[in-house]
């Protein structure tokens, strides 16, 4: 109380505090993160449309710069929340898409007009689900491959993020994350 | 797949893909040979590899992007059948919730069913009263108050379904700035017109703005969502739901323009706090801006709460000074001196019309009457002149009224101002450690503060080389952007809307921004705007140039990986890099580096719970300590011109926050320049080595009290803004506080009942954190006269002054009900445990051996509550030893308030801080989920106490503020 710093940011603690294992850090993380993930595809279709050229790296620092109090975290620390959000993004993404299944199958086959197409839109080029089910696989034969797709893919990390992250030298993520691409490529197409 | 399998496969597919495709057939075959098996996985792997090319090559938030945005818009419920409705289209979305077209296929027409966010109706009893009121709306029947037909609930989803109006909002009106004044004069009668039928049976709308007013393309006016704001209201105060509502930054925003200073206040609100909302609308349709304006929800809360709007003809030439009195006098800050009905706005608004229908022109030269039976006015112009005093309100017109009432307002407008301007502030300064033989010469021994940026909370301040210029990043709720002045003007330029700058730093020429930003990318922006550029990764840290500006050094963190860091050099255009010197956790590079004038030596801050300073050669890489001397925390290096020695920002155990010190060299020897009770952030000097910026974190609170039966009443006791540091309030109802009213951080006694406050300590040492003896004869406080942080007494009316401990830093005490007994938090080599002493001093008790603060004894005196360990609150016995029981309140957001028992003891009450706004809880001892205790909607609450008896709680509310200063030295 004596010291008083500015309050800390609520998701570096809830994020020391779920690290730390306290799991209903997790229930109040998750619509903090929810919330940057909404922001996140705001500006990125927003920038899309204004054709910006799109660099999703700066959409995703920006994201993270929201979540993460910089006073609070020292160099050691950050690349370990890069992990952890990583893995939360992936959760809510996936979650996100399993409630879209939901409510198409549970509402029946909805009415196409005009208006709906605007305000419909179009199906994401990667099924999320089915994908989420084949990284569960890769991770029983190839952990780390798991771990480099989904901070890549899900965390938004660029290569050297993931490096640090995972102590590991880029080439090598360059080749896990090459391998991995291909074998989730053929476990999502029809054919296996 | 076997792991031997899956390894050689693995192999396999990149040996065979480092080959050209010509050479890969031939491979593979001389590879899989009489493996069958593997040799067909291998081909599907490299032609899945072929296919794949951009297959989760963008994130997963981009690929699902479409989908996250449609939900946020609909659910697809278009084209479903719901009840009798069938939804045809999207009209909107809100803070309220969806807003769809249907068709009623019972009685063929067509309606708007507004869906209330889930969130909303969480709370059965929030939905049963928003369905009283909203049925009490829909008996409102009054061509310009929008219809409701039917207020239900379908698949578990509320909803309102209402007459559907074409037109377009006000708003959108307004922003096309095409309304002239006679159409202006429509509106806001009809605005009014709906208010009155509405007050008249007892509803409030709390929400008037542009957006709920719809106008029709013939000119009716509709307005929406009567009632419907209490909805909101109530759900404000509801954490969870807060987190949603904050999402919706701009619905805040937009609402807050609009809101009457009791109701930004948190105050209990009546239906005068509409006309104060019609008394904005109106002036945004004359001027096509909103009178109160800020970039931040404070600025906006400020303006409200203390500003007066520029005159309308200032922004409208067409804007009649009658006008200008309607406006006004709907917009007087004190309920009681505003219209107290929005039929006297008709009555107002009819005249001004019927004479600018007559005469062609808003200029109206017939008398303007309010208030039944008083005087007419003859001329506007001359009443200006004439009045000099102000009149009461019910024995005037309006214009003199109105008039008198600006010129007051206008001559406080300039009280506030003059007291902004004060720039130059003289700061106390103190000797601390600096023992002989420095060769150092003393800088910054007298200095004087220049404040440049007081709005908001700024950071990351730089000062160009050459003195000129200061650079700082702004924050408002987390949107950062980066801001611009040149030093002896007042005016700021914006160089960059948006930024992931933190700390800055100028080239040496002064063109260009360097920073670092949280991934450790470096980017270089022109000071006069322009495209930021990439310049090298894995920066670490903030850049130091080398003298002669040609590069710059910085660190690069190798964690977790080798657990390490380094110094590295590189050229000032990113190439060339070279690592100097490299350290091991827990004593590596961290935080910054600063090279010498001589070019010879670059000084680097190193640690991790402890930090130091240690020296790198340029030539040779050799690293030497530059101190002995450790602190929390040091950051900020800068070289002074003349290379003897550094000055720095640093924490250690006695200070109370983050200070300016000086480090000798060679002599290492370190010597705090300030010491006061600012917090600093960044420290950036000029080549001269006579200024520096840095940027001072603060508080603007003031002291509220609040009743226990009526908490929501809560009353503003001071009128200046200030910090506090600690409130108590004594038997016979006085308040005690420290505060830095006097230039000093002082204890204080005020009288509530009214009378100025009177200073208890006068000395120039810090003197904070009081309470007061149940018995009412004693405050025991925080004191640094000593020299050191002690826990000290004196008697209620200041006199008598006794130390009671002698630790080196000893604070934040709590008397026990007996009077007997002073508990306090003692801290010794970082761990804060708990001790307690006798009121007469003595010897004293330990109580922790664990981490533990913020103590309180209970009104039994048995008990001891205090945070304890890793973010948790304990109560312990008052003989100490293990905690009796730990309770799970999230500490992190409270502990900088503290807790305060209930009277019965039964329970804590706390601040819980999340989410920018503070409101106090209480916390059974029993269990059992937290109530709120107050309701306030905005502001953040730094220090509260409760009377004794519990009836009257005491309250040090206000915002967090960051202010570049400039601070030069005046030898």
């Amino acid at each position: 109380m004596i010291t008083p710093p500015a309050p800390p940011h609520e998701v570096t603690q809830l994020l020391l505090d779920w690290t730390k294992g306290n799991q209903a850090a997790l229930d109040k993380l998750m619509p903090l993160i929810y919330r940057e993930l909404r922001r996140l595809a705001h500006q990125y279709l927003g920038r899309e449309r204004a054709g910006h050229t799109l660099q999703t790296t700066d959409l995703v620092h920006e994201a993270y710069l929201r979540l993460v109090d910089q006073r609070r975290v020292r160099w050691q620390n950050r690349s370990h929340f890069f992990g952890v959000a990583a893995q939360l993004m992936r959760r809510i993404l996936v979650d996100h898409a399993r409630r879209r299944r939901r409510v198409k199958r549970g509402g029946g086959v909805p009415m196409v007009s005009l208006d709906e197409a605007a305000v419909v839109s179009r199906q994401p080029d990667v099924d999320l689900l089915a994908l989420d089910e084949a990284l569960n696989r890769l991770a029983e034969i190839d952990q780390r491959k798991a771990r480099i797709v989904e901070l890549r893919f899900f965390g938004g990390l660029e290569v050297e993020e993931t490096a640090i992250f995972l102590k590991i030298s880029e080439i090598t993520v360059m080749r896990e994350w090459k391998m991995a691409k291909a074998w989730l490529h053929r476990e999502l197409s029809d054919e296996s | 797949m076997n792991p031997e399998h899956w390894k050689r496969l693995d192999e396999l597919f990149h040996s065979a893909l480092d080959r050209e495709p010509h050479e890969r057939e031939a491979f593979i075959t001389g590879a899989c040979e009489g493996d069958d098996e593997l040799r067909a996985e291998l081909d599907s792997m490299i032609a899945h590899h072929e296919q794949a090319r951009s297959f989760i090559e963008s994130p997963a938030y981009a690929v699902a992007a479409e989908t996250i945005v449609a939900d946020d818009s609909s659910e697809t419920l278009i084209g479903k059948a719901l009840g009798p409705y069938q939804i045809l289209s999207v009209l909107g979305a809100g803070g309220m919730g969806e807003v769809y077209l249907a068709f009623d296929t019972d009685l063929r027409r067509q309606v708007a069913l507004k869906f209330l966010h889930t969130y909303l109706t969480d709370d059965t009893k929030k939905v049963q009263r928003f369905k009283q009121e909203a049925r009490a709306a829909s008996a409102l029947n009054h061509p310009n108050i929008l219809t409701i037909f039917e207020i239900g609930e379908i698949d578990g989803r509320e909803f309102i379904a209402t007459e559907f109006v074409e037109g377009e909002t006000l708003s959108e009106l307004i922003n096309r700035g095409t309304l002239k004044p006679p159409e202006v004069l429509d509106v806001a009668t009809q605005i009014a017109s709906a208010l009155s039928a509405a007050h008249t049976a007892g509803i409030i709308h709390r929400d008037i703005k542009p957006e709920n007013i719809m106008v029709r393309p013939d000119g009716f006016i509709k307005v929406l969502d009567f009632g419907v704001a209490k909805l909101i209201e109530t759900s404000v105060s509801d954490s969870d739901a807060l987190t949603l509502i904050n999402t919706e930054q701009g619905m805040i925003l937009g609402t807050l323009r609009y809101m009457s200073p009791e109701q930004a206040r948190g105050l209990v609100v009546d239906s005068r706090t509409d006309i104060w909302s019609l008394g904005v609308v109106l002036y945004e349709m004359v001027a096509g801006q909103p009178p109160f304006e800020g970039a931040t929800k404070s600025d906006v809360l400020a303006a409200i709460l203390e500003r007066e709007p520029l005159p309308l003809a200032s922004r409208n030439a067409e804007a009649s000074e009658v006008l200008q009195v309607i406006v006004t006098r709907a917009l007087a800050k004190d309920v009681d001196e505003r219209y107290q009905t929005a039929r006297e706005v008709i009555d107002d608004l009819r005249r001004l019309d019927i004479q600018s229908d007559a005469e062609g022109d808003m200029e109206p030269v017939a008398p303007l009457k309010v208030n039944a039976g008083q005087a007419a006015v003859k001329s506007e112009k001359a009443e200006v002149a004439n009045t000099g005093q102000k009149p009461t309100a019910s024995a005037t017109s309006s214009a003199e009224y109105i008039v008198s009432e600006v010129k007051r307002h206008k001559k406080v407008a300039v009280l506030v101002f003059a007291t902004l301007a004060i720039a130059v502030a003289s700061v106390a300064f103190g000797f601390y450690k600096f023992i002989g033989r420095n060769r150092s010469a003393v800088h910054f021994q007298k200095m004087s503060m220049t404040r440049l940026a007081t709005s908001g909370r700024s950071r990351g301040a730089a000062i160009s080389p050459d003195g000129k210029y200061v650079a700082y990043v702004r924050d408002d709720a987390g949107q950062r952007s980066l801001w611009l002045r040149q030093v002896g003007t007042t005016s700021d330029i914006q160089i960059s809307p948006q930024t992931d700058a933190g700390e800055l730093t100028f080239s040496l020429d002064g063109i260009y921004l360097y920073w670092s930003n949280f991934f450790g990318d470096l980017h270089r922006m022109p000071v006069l705007g322009g495209p930021k550029s990439l310049l090298l990764k894995r920066v670490n840290s903030c850049i130091a140039f080398s003298p002669d500006g040609k590069r710059f050094a910085f660190f690069r963190g190798d964690y977790p990986s080798q657990g390490e860091s380094s110094l590295l050099v590189a050229n000032v255009d990113g190439t060339s890099e070279q690592k100097l010197a490299s350290r091991k956790q827990p004593d590596s590079f961290e935080g910054g580096p600063a090279w010498s004038p001589d070019g010879k030596v670059i000084a680097c801050t190193t640690g991790s719970a402890y930090m130091s300073v240690v020296e790198v050669r340029v030539e040779s890489g050799a690293q030497k300590s530059m101190t002995s001397q450790r602190w929390n925390e040091v950051k900020n290096l800068a070289w002074l011109s003349d290379g003897s020695g550094l000055l720095m920002l640093a924490s250690d155990q006695g200070s109370l926050s983050t200070q300016v010190w000086q480090l000798s060299y060679p002599g290492g020897e370190s010597r705090r320049i300030t010491n006061d009770f600012n917090g600093y952030e960044g420290l950036s000097l000029a080549a001269n080595s006579r200024v520096f910026v840095t940027v001072l974190e603060g508080q603007a609170a003031n002291i509220w009290i609040a009743s226990a039966g009526e908490v929501s009443r809560a009353r503003q006791v001071t009128s200046r803004a200030g910090k506090y540091f600690g409130l108590a309030l004594t038997p016979d109802g006085k308040l005690v506080c420290a505060s830095e009213a006097s230039g000093n951080l002082d204890i204080w006694i005020i009288d509530l009942r009214g009378g100025d406050g009177r200073q208890l300590t006068v000395n120039a040492s810090a003197n904070l954190l009081p309470s007061v003896s149940p018995d009412g004869r004693y405050v025991v406080f925080t004191s640094t006269r000593s020299g050191a942080v002690n826990i000290w007494r004196m008697d209620i009316d200041g006199a008598n002054p006794k130390q009671l401990t002698n630790g080196n830093f000893d604070y934040n005490s709590s008397c026990s009900p007996d009077g007997k007994w002073v508990v306090y938090v003692h801290e010794n080599s970082g761990t804060p445990t708990l001790w307690k002493v006798s009121i007469d001093g003595g010897n004293p008790v330990q109580l922790t051996d664990k981490d533990a603060g913020n103590p309180v004894f209970s009104p039994d005196g048995k008990l001891i509550a205090c945070s304890y360990g890793n973010g948790k609150v304990a109560i312990i016995t008052s003989e100490g030893g293990q905690p009796r029981k730990v309770l799970d309140i999230p500490t992190p957001f409270i502990v900088e308030p503290g807790f305060q028992w209930t009277s019965d003891g039964r329970a804590l009450t706390y601040a819980d801080r999340r989410g920018g706004v503070s409101n106090i809880w209480n916390q059974p001892l029993d269990g059992g989920p937290p109530k709120q205790v107050t309701d306030f909607r905005s502001d953040e609450i730094f220090s509260f106490a409760w009377s004794r008896d519990g009836k009257q709680l005491a309250l040090a509310r206000g915002i967090e503020t960051g202010d570049v200063v400039l601070v030069s030295d005046s030898r």
